[in-house]
């Protein structure tokens, strides 16, 4: 297994760098025209500009639109073709949440009406667990019943849940944090639910917007073969430019998600619901189709055990959605410090969990997204560099009114994407730059992760989970 | 040598490697205009375009006799 983790940092990043290279050969054998000699006019008669107005050649602007559209195209027929191939498996051993094997198992059985048994893990939350219990019982349609898993805690939190009225479940001799604890309720509570007696899983810091639960029962109702719900999350208020800069980011995954009609690409570990099945049938395929210890939930070895378990869900081939009802605010990180130990968390997770899965088809998806985030660092950074030499070796300013307008529709994008998130999102967007920075800052996060798991630095990363544990980790 | 730029020679304008690099920036760059202006535009739901109604042959809901949904 080690040893597959570290050819995965390799084969992303060779591959994302031997596309840059068949790129630049491409661009070398067919001959690149040489950067044409600027001239310069006069703008509205008085402004002298020096300009280059020549577009690049035909050949070249179809080459790189048909390229981008094969490769979207691709990412998206290998996916639907992987969901089709799931929606209509009857193979029992490798799909056993596909969601003809759920209906025919299921049908003409009335299991009951959904009920709800909330979890949350939490260690040492009395600051937040009262708002959280709270909210749950404020919901349009409350949970049945609130279990708070109370894992090593020193402070009031069992205290609070108490007195709130809700089951404590306290965790016995747990060393492998959230996911441990959520392993030892789930174990204990799961052999007792029938079928339409979803889980959800929310932390501590939570707060479910109205409706959530609502919308999620009434999916659940709906769909009997669906496995699980998973909540849509955006940015709470505050913290700045760092926090309007995550804010954008989980405004345009809530675009994407709506747009992609609800289909997740994680199921978020702030808030997300299962049907006992898909846990029940989870726990059992560990350590045979399924990485991780038999009898598990939750992979206790994954460092983003939310992702895990969509890719467990998934690679079963169960049914999973993010309803534009469900969602959810989640925390952010208020220092680049915070935000770099959460992000190469992520990063380190998920290229793990790929490690950990392989190449099999329900996981296409993730790794044409890790190869797009390598390709498109080094697109960012060969941007960067053809910008600086241009600015320290021109003996002018030149501009080149085609790349002006290109620049233009990126500018129009970001505004467009971002459009949910209100003005000051739209406003940050429009500006292009300060997010072209931030994405260079999760670039070199991206390849901070890429290294860490080709050199194995295990040592360092288990220095580093500890301290981003504190600090909490969203999705 | 002086340079003609602010801090290297304007030669390097001219160069193959900057032609190289200029035009592998200019070819990425209209690659990811083309995904930005896909991801702008409304999504296209192939199999919602083609959808038969009531493809359903059973109802999913967790009712057994509840109507289907089409």
């Amino acid at each position: 297994m080690q040893r597959m983790q570290r050819l995965v940092g390799v084969f992303v990043i060779g591959a994302a760098l031997l596309g840059a290279v068949l790129l630049g050969v491409a661009v070398v054998i067919t001959g690149t025209s040489q950067v044409e000699r600027p001239t310069s006019g006069f703008l509205f008669g008085i402004w002298k500009v020096v300009y280059a107005a020549e577009p690049p050649s035909l050949v070249a602007v179809l080459g790189a639109i048909g390229l981008a559209l094969l490769l979207a195209a691709t990412v998206a027929v290998l996916e639907e073709r992987v969901a089709t191939r799931s929606r209509r498996s009857l193979d029992a051993e490798q799909r056993p949440l596909a969601p003809r094997i759920v209906m025919a198992e299921t049908r003409g059985v009335f299991a009951g009406p959904v009920t709800v048994t909330v979890l949350i893990p939490a260690h040492n939350e009395e600051d937040c667990i009262g708002a959280t219990i709270a909210s749950l019982k404020q919901q349009s349609r409350p949970p049945e019943r609130i279990v708070v898993v109370a894992d090593n805690c020193t402070d009031r939190t069992v205290q609070i849940a108490e007195d709130a009225a809700v089951t404590v479940f306290p965790t016995i001799g747990n060393t492998k944090k959230k996911a441990g604890g959520l392993n030892q309720a789930l174990a204990a509570i799961l052999p007792d639910l029938g079928d339409n007696d979803v889980v959800m899983v929310m932390d501590a810091d939570t707060v479910l917007d109205q409706g959530f639960l609502e919308a999620a029962v009434q999916r659940m109702t709906d769909d009997r073969a669906l496995m699980a719900v998973g909540g849509l999350f955006y940015g709470e208020q505050g913290h700045g430019l760092i926090g309007q800069f995550q804010r954008n980011e989980y405004a345009r995954y809530a675009r994407e998600i709506r747009r992609r009609r609800g289909k997740v690409y994680v199921l978020t570990g702030t808030a997300s619901v299962f049907r006992p099945r898909a846990l029940r049938t989870v726990a059992d395929e560990r350590g045979r189709t399924l990485p991780g210890v038999p009898g598990d939930v939750y992979d206790t070895i994954a460092l983003t055990e939310d992702n895990e378990l969509t890719l467990a869900i998934r690679s079963l081939g169960g049914l999973m959605v993010s309803p534009a009802a469900c969602t959810v605010v989640t925390e952010l990180m208020p220092t680049w410090k915070t935000l770099w130990n959460q992000r190469l968390r992520w990063q380190r997770g998920a290229l793990e969990n790929l490690g950990a899965y392989g190449f099999r088809p329900s996981v296409t998806r993730y790794w044409a997204q890790q190869m797009g985030i390598g390709y498109g660092a080094i697109a960012l950074l060969a941007y960067f560099v053809l910008i600086i030499v241009q600015l320290l070796a021109a003996e002018s300013w030149v501009w080149f009114p085609f790349w002006i307008v290109i620049g233009m529709i990126f500018m129009i994008e970001r505004v467009v994407t971002a459009w949910g998130g209100g003005w000051r999102a739209r406003v940050l967007g429009l500006l292009v730059f300060p997010e072209l920075f931030y994405a260079t800052f999760l670039n070199l996060v991206f390849l901070k992760g890429i290294l860490d798991i080709s050199l194995q630095r295990t040592a360092q990363w288990t220095h580093l989970t500890r301290e981003t544990a504190q600090e909490g980790d969203r999705r | 040598m002086t340079p003609d730029g602010v801090l290297l020679p304007s030669s390097l304008l001219g160069s193959p490697f900057f032609a190289v690099l200029s035009t592998l920036v200019a070819l990425n760059t209209l690659i990811f205009v083309t995904l930005a202006i896909t991801k702008m535009l409304p999504a296209i739901h192939f199999g919602e375009v083609f959808a038969r109604r009531g493809r359903r042959k059973e109802t999913r809901s967790i009712y057994p006799d509840a109507p289907l949904d089409a």
